[in-house]
């Protein structure tokens, strides 16, 4: 009886030591301690799902999903390794069923403010914009605060070309969670979407100090890096208005050439012809170049 | 009014290999820009399609039928002399670049969020170039065609 009490001690303070490394990022020794302490206890539930976590934190998926199937054999109720199957099946791109787990889970726990967040992340990966803002909606309905559900709705408000203060749920993500990996995230989107990059590559330089593994992270630093890299200057317009200064651009040489061809010296139109065609050729080809190169 | 147990009916369908991007912005525009308001439409309902939109955007194929035929049959009924003073013997090629670039414009504008969606995201759009050939070739015949034919 006291050796048992004694081993659901020890259980508890093991399982209490991995979280409490899992959630402060420090997965090399969160393994160690759940590999320690599977030896001992294989059947403990959380230390598998911890163990399929790490995995998952670790970009191992197929390892993750290996170890998120064997325990929901075991225990097809779980919350945790319901919702962690359902980010890795999102992951392998398995979105059907992706979705059914996310439902499923919906239907058991309709106030979690946590599913209607993954729910709507999968929506909005799958370009279903309107679901994934009435799912952000619901979610913050459930819980105001909720950092999943608001960095949803400020993405969404930023596709919808509403950032910085004119979206209410970046702020509130800023005012509420400010050091949530997130918002900072979030705040680099809305600095780029409004032009300003520069401020966007020193917030992302940041994260990507205190996240060196983060792929794309990685991605977004060398982006921003090439956007505000000097060799891009000429392509300014284009930089900040997107495809509509593309077009203007190319509309007002295409017709300004044409009616050229009658006003302007042969000599001075085929200079102006050329350096049009290398505008077009750096346009197209130097972005990307640049992005191979930093 | 939509209710909760409606926000909880399965959207992706069944089928594990559903589109999820849509082809890039560069394809549109390059489709549009050589191929015409008509290349450009197919890509653009190609994309509808892919986002289950069709039933939305159907008038965009129709506007890229009048923005074809409509400037052929002014172009055919020696409407177009004043564009020729200015513009001399491309002019024909001139108006047809304007209309794929000013189509391709409204097909940016209507797709607009979810061109957004995919860049905020990192999502891969598919490659375009075995639909990008085949449209800007459809679109290029066409145009022939009824140019042809109404003259």
């Amino acid at each position: 009886m006291s050796g048992d009490s004694g081993g659901t001690q020890e259980l508890a303070v093991i399982e209490h030591t991995a979280r409490a490394l899992v959630e402060r990022r420090r997965y090399s020794q969160a393994q160690i301690t759940v590999g320690r302490g599977l030896k001992d206890f294989p059947e403990s539930v959380e230390l598998q799902y911890l163990a399929a976590f790490i995995d998952q934190a670790c970009e191992r998926p197929e390892q993750a999903m290996q170890a998120v199937r064997a325990l929901l054999s075991q225990a097809p109720q779980h919350y945790g390794a319901r919702t962690l199957y359902a980010h890795l099946l999102q992951g392998a791109k398995q979105l059907a069923e992706a979705e059914r787990v996310w439902i499923d889970l919906l239907r058991d726990y309709p106030q979690s403010a946590d599913c209607f967040a993954g729910y709507g992340e999968l929506m909005l990966r799958t370009l279903n914009l309107e679901k994934a803002r009435r799912l952000a909606e619901e979610g913050l309905r459930e819980s105001p605060d909720h950092a999943g559900c608001l960095y949803l709705a400020a993405m969404i408000d930023l596709i919808r070309n509403r950032g910085g203060a004119q979206s209410e749920h970046l702020q509130r993500m800023l005012r509420e969670h400010p050091e949530h990996f997130r918002s900072a995230l979030a705040l680099v989107l809305a600095l780029s979407a409004k032009g300003d990059d520069r401020g966007a590559l020193r917030i992302a330089q940041e994260l990507l100090r205190h996240q060196p593994d983060s792929r794309h992270l990685l991605t977004l630093v060398r982006n921003l890096k090439a956007r505000t890299h000097w060799s891009m200057l000429p392509l300014y317009p284009m930089q900040r208005w997107g495809w509509s200064a593309a077009i203007a651009i190319t509309l007002f040489a295409i017709i300004g050439l044409s009616v050229g061809q009658r006003a302007l010296p042969p000599s001075v139109l085929e200079t102006l012809t050329w350096i049009w065609l290398a505008y077009v050729v750096y346009s197209w080809t130097w972005p990307r170049l640049l992005r191979r190169f930093i | 009014m939509e209710t909760r147990d409606d926000l909880l009916q399965p959207t992706l369908g069944h089928r594990d290999s559903r589109a999820t991007s849509i082809y890039s912005p560069q394809t549109g525009y390059l489709v549009s820009f050589f191929g015409g308001p008509l290349a450009g439409a197919a890509i653009a309902l190609a994309n509808s399609y892919r986002l289950k939109r069709l039933g939305s955007d159907w008038p965009l194929g129709l506007l890229a039928v009048a923005a074809t035929a409509g400037p052929s049959w002014w172009w055919s009924r020696g409407g177009a002399h004043w564009i020729t003073a200015y513009a001399g013997g491309a002019a024909r090629e001139l108006i047809f670049r304007v209309l794929g670039l000013g189509f391709f414009a409204v097909v940016y504008g209507w797709h607009r969020q979810y061109y957004r969606n995919m860049t905020f995201l990192g999502l891969t759009p598919p490659s375009g170039w075995l639909i990008g050939i085949a449209a800007v070739v459809g679109g290029l015949a066409v145009n022939i065609g009824l140019a042809t034919v109404l003259s």
